[in-house]
């Protein structure tokens, strides 16, 4: 890998991004202080949100001395209700106080004795107010005061929490995470009840200004790793960050690889669990997928239900992934290697039955086994793009051609078609969807592979990837531990899930700190009958 | 300097590789192959089973059920084995592979007359494996080829099974290319092969009823039966003689071990004991046979040791009491003495009739007397019909295969 290496290394870095983005350069204008003319302050907001039609602002003169007094949001990322009922009904029961213009307190009596709402802060400047007013707060600002009232009032309208998509279990939690950042870190926080739960705040995207924030638990997880976290996401400077994936891209060890390094999960549970082991988890304002690094490559095997599950029915339920993920990667291959090459590794009737099913093809099995291939990721992609009535229609005609028509019609041999869905059924048997689509994309190379070179070339790209996957890091963990390097200690969770009272330690690689205590609970937790004496 | 090394990484992994890129509808599988020679001529006749795809929609039957058969039989003649196998091309449009035939029968005339060019094609040819079955016919290679066993869509496949079983149980020792080279090359230059004959059973089996009945039998004309339970003898590259069954069946005792083959004691009552006579089959659990040499100034004496445990499998004299210990000893000592004399049988058959050492005395001499074997070696052949020998048979019945007295005896008439 050296090889390569110092190719990498030539590229002189990318100079400083000189020019600001076009859509900030009014936003990264100086940043002026309040002013204490209430008209003043309004005109330049005005001007800052003109052709906003969701910006609202709202005068009021208030108390005996009817002191005018500008409320400023966006309207429908604040709560209306509490914008009617909290602030401007105790603003309008503000008569019989005696609020004066010269006085310089009006603010702070507001604030303390009328507002009825919990998050209050002060600002005072126009920056500090559009951003207020952008993440849904209302601010109040006051004739005669050039200071102003962030209320938080965040308010939208958001998916409420319901099932995970994506990772469907059987047993085990139901809720799935939404697009709201807190309601996320609340779900986590329900969880995780300590204080050392920690939640860090960014904001990313100069326009967007996407909030991130990134949860671990003091004294469990590696310093170093949320360190290197922090660094990493601190140094992302981009306009937007819609999605995790924005952030992962730009955090991850290896750039050029079809793996993913790191893990996302929209159930609370797994983050929780991540968390637990000295993970840090990294969730992202508008995306229901939260990240957690770092990650070994054998976490994209294991399936939260693993932990719910009987330890026993858990560990063989692996031993059938592993099974079906090579499958998925290496059956078309294997089948176009062994009938092309290696005939003599059939059995003789099997291969008869095989030569009786290629009668009459028109194309060699590369051809025919790359055909299907194509036509079965194209049947997939429909089956999750397509309005939810058109997919179903789409994949009972793709079967139909699939499976008999092109059969029938004597273009491709049943046995392509056995092994085309073996392949599809075996890449289903991957949990994880992002690291199936690694395999789906090698499975290709495979093929190739095996076509040219037969077994030599399919061990030729094992070795390959092999050599590549041990290369990998996430976050300073090597990527195929703990089988490379192998550390017995760790393997309780590897093929084998060890039964809840086993596990005595979190996974050492990970949750080794400074205090380098690892251990999760109690040891000797197996249960037993009492003992007889006691009773 | 690094990118030297890339290429010539990428060079010496990829332009290497599997060649023999061979799409399965171009070739045709070989099951089993014949070979013939006719004597006087030059000439190899090869006769070949090739399984045959059944297309699509076609419904499979099996062989000789009045549907297709799934073989096709192809011949071809040539001055060498391999020259027959090319000339196969000439008739077949799809390449001949022979990497799945598992069986290789050779013809009498072909066997007596030498087999030593054969044989060096069969080792060269890339496909054809050492672990591949080797028989003999008495007859011609062609008839075994083209024979249909029943039973079995691809004849080819069911000489391998009957084969696989011998190694199991049976009272043949199969024999793969390897074993046979490895005996031909062997101290004394002698191997043998299982011998595969067209026996016509069901007519035998008419005969003998049809004399009973006194009529003659409404049954079917069926066509012979493929058996295999002789042994043929090859000496110096040549067949030298056959091996009868029950001499067979007493050389696998020697050259491999008893266990799963069967022995049959024709017992008969002592005078104190009453009873009637008939015959008791044991069945061989387990056993050993050990061969050690002497050399005396007598001359060379060979102690045959051969223990085996037997379980009684059919108890076909009544009036013998199996749970009776000291009848059971009885027992032991007699099937010692029936299983000594067939033992001497067979020794006697290789040394005065075949006179060749099938049954592995060299091999025995040569490693517990490498340098008295030196000296003898030139002339064995005219030493071994002469050697000495001690067979010392141990029987031990392991049970009596039952948990009561089972035989009834007859009534007396």
């Amino acid at each position: 890998m050296r090889l390569f290496r110092s190719r990498k290394r030539k590229k002189a870095p990318k100079p400083e991004l000189s020019q600001p983005l076009a859509a900030e350069t009014d936003a990264k204008q100086e940043n002026p202080p309040l002013n204490n003319s209430l008209a003043e302050n309004l005109n330049t907001l005005q001007t800052m949100f003109a052709n906003c039609t969701d910006f609202t602002y709202r005068e009021l003169k208030i108390g005996l001395e009817l002191v005018p007094v500008l409320l400023l949001y966006v309207n429908g990322i604040t709560d209306e209700q509490t914008v009617n009922q909290n602030i401007l009904k105790s603003l309008v029961n503000i008569r019989c106080s005696n609020l004066e213009i010269s006085r310089s307190n009006n603010l702070e009596m507001i604030k303390n004795e009328f507002l009825e709402i919990g998050n209050i802060t002060e600002i005072s400047t126009i920056g500090e107010v559009t951003d207020a007013i952008l993440t849904g707060s209302v601010v109040l600002l006051l004739e005669g005061t050039a200071r102003a009232l962030q209320i938080g009032t965040k308010g939208f309208v958001g998916r409420p929490i319901s099932e995970s998509v994506t990772e469907g279990v059987v047993r085990g939690p139901r809720e799935g995470f939404t697009e709201s950042l807190r309601t996320n870190t609340a779900l986590l926080r329900r969880k995780i009840k300590t204080p050392n739960l920690k939640l860090e705040k960014f904001v990313l995207g100069r326009v967007t200004k996407t909030e991130v924030n990134i949860a671990y638990i003091e004294g469990i997880s590696n310093t170093k790793v949320v360190d290197e976290v922090k660094k990493r996401i601190s140094l992302i400077d981009v306009d937007s960050v819609l999605e995790s994936a924005y952030i992962e891209e730009m955090i991850e060890d290896e750039a050029f690889t079809l793996f993913p390094q790191i893990d996302h999960s929209e159930r609370p549970d797994k983050v929780a669990a991540g968390i637990l082991q000295g993970q840090v988890a990294i969730f992202t304002d508008g995306t229901p997928f939260v990240l957690i690094v770092p990650t070994m490559m054998i976490q994209f095997l294991q399936s939260s239900e693993d932990y719910y599950d009987r330890s026993i029915y858990a560990t063989s339920v692996r031993l059938v992934r592993f099974f079906f993920l090579n499958l998925a990667l290496l059956l078309p291959a294997l089948y176009i290697a062994i009938t092309t090459f290696h005939r003599e590794l059939l059995p003789t009737p099997l291969l008869i039955s095989i030569t009786a099913a290629r009668e009459g093809a028109p194309f060699p099995t590369v051809i025919e086994v790359l055909m299907m291939e194509v036509t079965f990721e194209a049947l997939r992609e429909a089956g999750i793009r397509l309005p939810k009535p058109v997919g179903q229609a789409v994949s009972i005609v793709g079967g139909l051609v699939i499976g008999d028509a092109a059969v029938q019609a004597s273009m491709v041999s049943p046995i392509t078609v056995i092994i085309v869905a073996l392949t599809g059924i075996s890449s289903f048997g991957i949990p994880s969807y992002s690291f199936a689509l690694a395999i789906r994309v090698l499975r290709f190379g495979m093929i190739l592979l095996a076509s040219t070179l037969g077994l030599y070339g399919i061990l030729l790209g094992l070795l390959v990837m092999q050599a590549h996957l041990v290369s990998l890091r996430s976050f300073g963990v090597p990527f195929f531990a703990p089988l490379a390097p192998f550390n017995l200690r760790d393997a309780k969770d590897l093929v084998m899930r060890f039964p809840w009272w086993a596990m005595g330690e979190r996974p050492r690689l990970i949750a080794k700190n400074n205090n380098n205590n690892t251990q999760r609970q109690k040891f000797f937790l197996k249960p037993a009958p009492p003992d007889e004496n006691e009773q | 300097m690094r990118k030297l090394a890339l290429i010539l990484v990428c060079i010496s992994l990829l332009t290497t590789g599997c060649w023999d890129y061979q799409e399965v509808d171009r070739l045709a599988t070989v099951l089993a192959l014949g070979i013939d020679r006719i004597p006087g001529s030059k000439n190899v006749l090869l006769t070949v089973q090739i399984g045959k795809p059944e297309g699509k929609g076609s419904s499979k039957q099996i062989g000789g059920q009045g549907g297709e058969k799934s073989y096709i039989i192809m011949n071809s003649e040539g001055k060498s084995l391999s020259e027959a196998i090319l000339s196969i091309g000439k008739q077949s449009t799809r390449r001949v592979v022979l990497s799945h035939c598992k069986t290789a029968v050779l013809g009498r005339d072909l066997a007596e007359m030498g087999i030593g060019e054969i044989l060096d094609d069969l080792k060269r040819a890339r496909e054809s494996r050492r672990t591949n079955w080797i028989l003999t016919t008495d007859k011609t290679a062609k008839e075994i080829i083209e024979k249909d066993i029943s039973l079995e869509q691809l004849p080819g496949r069911g000489l391998d099974h009957i084969l696989q079983n011998f190694k199991k149980a049976g009272r043949v020792v199969p024999m793969n290319f390897n074993d046979f080279f490895a005996r031909l090359n062997g101290e004394s230059h002698v191997s043998f092969t299982p011998l595969a004959q067209l026996e016509d059973i069901d007519k035998q089996v008419t005969n003998q009823l049809e004399k009973v009945v006194g009529r003659s039998l409404d049954t079917e004309e069926k066509p012979k039966t493929l058996t295999i339970g002789k042994t043929a003898v090859f000496k110096n590259l040549r067949m030298v003689g056959v091996l009868n069954e029950d001499d067979t069946r007493a050389h696998k005792w020697l050259v491999d071990s008893p266990k799963g083959s069967s022995i049959t004691l024709a017992y008969a009552p002592q005078a104190q004991t009453n009873g009637d006579k008939g015959d008791i089959m044991f069945e061989i659990e387990d056993g050993q046979t050990t061969i050690t040499p002497h050399i005396s100034e007598e001359g060379i004496t060979m102690n045959i040791e051969c223990t085996t445990k037997v379980l009684i499998h059919e108890l076909g004299a009544t009036g013998v009491n199996v749970l009776d210990p000291k009848v059971v000893a009885q027992l032991e000592l007699q099937t010692a003495e029936a299983m000594k004399l067939q033992l001497e049988h067979t020794i006697n058959t290789a040394q005065k009739e075949l006179k060749s050492d099938c049954v592995g005395f060299a091999e025995n001499l040569h490693n517990y007397y490498p340098l008295e074997w030196k000296q003898i070696k030139d002339n064995w052949d005219d030493v071994f019909p002469t050697v000495d020998y001690q067979i010392f048979c141990k029987v031990k019945i392991l049970s009596s295969g039952t948990i009561s007295n089972p035989t009834l005896r007859s009534e007396p008439e």
